[in-house]
């Protein structure tokens, strides 16, 4: 350091006013408080929804359970018996050509398409 | 007396009396780095407390912070390029006499001959004694960058002084 430094050094600077420190501290502390409410609203709010969420869920699989108990399991679930299907088919089909023509059988008279 | 790092640990769970200490300790050197990057003594005065509330806003995220004074002079190199940004044109611009006298106005005449970066690294050096080092690292600069802009700002205020 030169002699230069010792006295540019003594030349006073501009300084904080004191009162500044008492505003940013009374400042500091209302946010921190408002923050503090902040975290706790929203922590209660992703509590709530964490168990709207769980709620829904058990109610869900409860009313499905119910569902099964009254209506059986649905019938996308039950294995497709082919040759039953077939032959329901092809009954079906006897009738519908047996009404066009109008030689309805008379055994066959009770069913209806 | 607790270090820089302990106070942040005690900011960072709330505690506003670490956040008193640590004013205590640095808003002379970020009012004057302020100063140095060209902000007016009003605009200083409304940009200081700021400084101090962001960094008490970072919460949690404090404890990873190594460098408080580090990191406030860089929250406040932000806000002073910012305020600069924003200010009104020249005829517009803010001044308050009764905030500068005589002398303080001959010194930050002085320094306001000088680019912000100088003036900022000879601010730190001259008035606050930081050494190269440890201006280097509150700039996130090396020593020999911060020794370089001293020189050049120190050469540039002895010209301005000797012809004044």
């Amino acid at each position: 350091m030169t002699e230069f430094e010792p006295r540019l050094s003594q030349m006073p600077l501009p300084e904080p006013p004191p009162a500044l420190r008492t505003r940013m501290l009374a400042q500091a502390r209302r946010e921190h408080r408002w923050r503090t409410v902040e975290r706790v609203w929203r922590w209660t709010l992703v509590a709530a929804a964490a168990l709207l969420l769980i709620a829904n869920l058990h109610f869900a699989q409860a009313h499905e359970r119910e569902m099964v108990a009254l209506v059986g399991p649905p019938g996308i679930e039950r294995p497709i018996e082919t040759k039953v299907f077939v032959q329901s088919l092809a009954h079906r089909q006897r009738l519908l050509t047996a009404w066009c023509s109008g030689e309805f059988p008379s055994e066959l008279k009770e069913e209806r398409l | 007396m607790d270090s820089d790092r302990e106070l942040l640990v005690r900011l960072a769970r709330g505690d506003m009396v670490a956040l008193g200490a640590l004013y205590d300790r640095h808003a002379r050197r970020v009012y004057h780095l302020l100063l140095a990057r060209g902000l007016e003594a009003p605009e200083a005065d409304e940009v200081l407390p700021e400084v101090f509330l962001a960094l008490a806003e970072r919460g949690r995220k404090l404890r990873h912070v190594d460098n408080a004074l580090a990191y406030l002079l860089g929250i406040a190199r932000h806000l002073a390029h910012r305020v600069r940004q924003r200010r009104p044109p020249p005829g517009l611009a803010l001044a308050d006499p009764a905030r500068e006298d005589n002398t303080d106005i001959a010194a930050m005449q002085l320094l306001r001959q000088l680019p912000p970066e100088q003036a900022e690294v000879v601010v730190l050096k001259v008035w606050h004694g930081l050494t190269f080092e440890e201006i280097g690292q509150a700039l996130a600069v090396s020593p020999n960058t911060v020794a370089s802009r001293y020189r050049y700002g120190i050469e540039r205020l002895r010209a301005l002084w000797d012809e004044g």
